[in-house]
């Protein structure tokens, strides 16, 4: 588990001098301190047993990144701070599911496979980035209010389907 | 479906319903990681998988502590699984100790590949079921997971433990028509000196007793030797909750099944009829019967025995004897309680010749305590050994044979002795004295 490891520990350097380079730029100390100290947290919490630590630091890393996006952060900054605590999420629960496994040829196959995706993620989020960044909409009311409607409506659409899916089988 | 699927869902609904309000890109950006995370969830989802399991064991009937080793084949007939984990599933009275491997795997399987969960089991006396493996898969991420039982079963005796005892002199009222080591108070074919009767036509001439045919010229005499036959044994254990005894050193109960199972042993070995018959929680017979197939059955029952409150069944008043026949040998291993005395002297008056194992509650539960320290509780010590004393007393004189057994000590010698030092056949005589 050695590739995971060194990834998850990118992961969180990556997230935490993105992040706080990002509250640098506004001048918050505070959003520095508070984006550290969690991950500092979430780092200590490592050897904790219990597989809810990491989606709770997930969660609140979002909401850090929520709100430094209103405070003013960099936007470009704030989404790849998303990216790396995306990958130390991931990194994190892959890590404690197949801890115990023996470190042989076919358990590094399936890390690296692990990984190859976790990559293409960030590389697909990215582009998708980029490409919604180049355009610029002028978007009245009713229409984001339509969005929004439509996006409820795919989103629970797309959670019965799953659900179904998974009943199924 | 998994925690991580809503988590990841509420995030999405979340920043993206944020953007649109507060007409802000930025949380909507931010939407966009867990967005394509989940859509490569989604396209990775895992297949139903079609998994085939197959388990072997070493054996299945072992002894206490025996290591036995077991192998749980699981087949993937279906699509690549990506992760897959496996959890074998074992139920049983008493906990089963893993000596080597493990229970559970998690891997990826091909198609037509196969895992392979080995590994070792030593335990207590018991019945073990093992139902099948826990199948758990999921793709890389983690967020869909679905969960599969597949069947695998097996049944797995671990038998008491059996002390060899030597040959136990019975004496039933009535025996069976088979030769065997018990002497039938009948004459004929036998090795022991009968009695005397007139000489009958086809008696071999080196039976008759000349010198007392010396005496009678006009008559002869032959010597009769008593024929020695087999008997019918009926095992009787008491699984009783109440008279039952838990100490550090285990429970009482554990000893009584052990007994009965090393009594059962010597008495088919012997090549009596042998039956069996738990009384406790239930009743649960295993009808009389020869040889090793018959041990194997009387093992087996007495390996997934245990204690338990009936209280049809809390006294001995309704032990069934119709389940044995008539002027039976019948051995009960019972540590016994005051209020039993009444059933088994009725038991006994009723045609059964009775022998009594009674491992004995209160040096066993003694050992819990430091006697030395309380002097009130040796007085309660001695009080219980003096009541105890009468009871058993009490037995001997309605003809019932008990042996006192500490548990500490050998069940081997203790049943030799006391099977040597009061013969059956003296009870008579012993009742009057």
């Amino acid at each position: 588990m050695k590739i995971t490891k060194y990834f998850l520990i990118s992961a969180f350097l990556i997230a935490a001098l993105i992040t706080s380079f990002a509250f640098w730029e506004i001048d918050s100390w505070v959003g520095i301190g508070i984006t550290l100290f969690w991950l500092i947290l979430w780092w200590v919490s490592q050897s904790a047993a219990s597989n809810f630590m990491p989606s709770i630091f997930f969660v609140g890393f979002i909401f850090i990144c929520l709100v430094g996006s209103f405070w003013g952060l960099r936007p470009s900054l704030s989404f790849l701070g998303v990216i790396a605590v995306l990958n130390a999420w991931d990194s994190d629960r892959f890590y404690r599911r197949w801890k115990g496994v023996e470190n042989n040829q076919s358990m590094r196959n399936i890390e690296r496979k692990h990984l190859i995706r976790i990559l293409a993620v960030d590389g697909t989020a990215v582009i998708l980035a980029a490409i919604g960044l180049s355009f610029k909409a002028q978007l009245n009311f009713g229409i984001i209010l339509l969005c929004g409607f439509l996006a409820v409506i795919s989103l629970s659409r797309l959670i019965s389907l799953l659900r179904n899916h998974s009943q199924g089988s | 479906m998994t925690r991580n699927f809503w988590l990841l869902s509420s995030l999405i609904f979340g920043l993206i319903f944020v953007g649109l309000f507060s007409v802000n890109n930025v949380p909507i950006l931010l939407a966009l990681p867990l967005l394509v995370y989940l859509g490569f969830a989604i396209a990775y989802m895992p297949p139903a998988p079609s998994l085939e399991a197959s388990r072997e064991l070493s054996t299945l009937d072992s002894s206490l502590g025996k290591p036995i080793d077991v192998k749980v084949r699981v087949v993937n007939e279906s699509k690549f699984l990506e992760e897959i984990s496996l959890v074998d599933n074992v139920r049983g009275s008493h906990s089963l100790v893993i000596v080597k491997g493990g229970l559970s795997k998690r891997l990826s399987l091909v198609n037509g590949e196969s895992a392979d969960l080995i590994y070792t089991v030593a335990g207590q006396r018991g019945r073990y079921s093992f139902e099948g493996v826990q199948a758990q898969i999921s793709e890389h991420f983690g967020v869909f997971q679905n969960e599969y039982f597949i069947p695998a079963r097996a049944q797995l005796s671990i038998f008491p433990e059996i002390t060899k005892l030597r040959s136990i002199k019975i004496r039933p009222r009535q025996t069976r028509g088979f030769a065997g080591p018990i002497l039938a108070r009948i004459g004929g074919a036998g090795t022991d000196f009968y009695g005397v009767r007139e000489y009958q036509l086809g008696d071999p001439l080196r039976r008759i007793n000349w010198k007392l045919s010396s005496r009678y010229p006009q008559s002869l005499f032959t010597n009769e030797s008593e024929q020695e036959r087999i008997a019918d044994v009926g095992l009787i254990l008491d699984a009783r909750q109440q008279s039952d005894i838990n100490s550090k050193e285990g429970m009482l109960f554990e000893h009584s099944v052990n007994a009965t199972g090393s009594l059962a042993d010597a008495f088919l070995r012997d090549g009596h009829r042998v039956g069996l018959y738990i009384y406790g929680y239930s009743v649960e017979r295993i009808f009389p019967g020869y040889g090793k197939i018959q041990r194997e059955n009387i093992l087996k029952a007495l390996s997934r025995a245990h204690t338990g409150v009936n209280f049809a069944l809390e006294n001995l008043n309704f032990l069934s004897t119709r389940f044995f026949p008539p002027k039976t040998q019948l051995v009960m291993v019972s540590p016994l309680k005051p209020e039993d005395l009444n059933p088994l002297v009725r038991l006994h008056s009723t045609g059964y010749e009775l022998l009594i194992v009674s491992p004995n509650p209160i040096h066993f539960e003694i050992q819990k305590y430091d006697r030395q320290k309380n002097p009130e509780l040796d007085l309660a010590f001695r009080l219980a050994m003096i009541e105890r004393i009468l009871m058993l007393r009490k037995l001997r004189r309605a003809g019932i044979q008990v042996i006192d057994w500490r548990v500490e000590s050998s069940l081997d010698q203790v049943v030799y002795q006391a099977v040597r030092r009061h013969p059956a056949g003296n009870r008579i005589l012993q009742i009057a004295s």
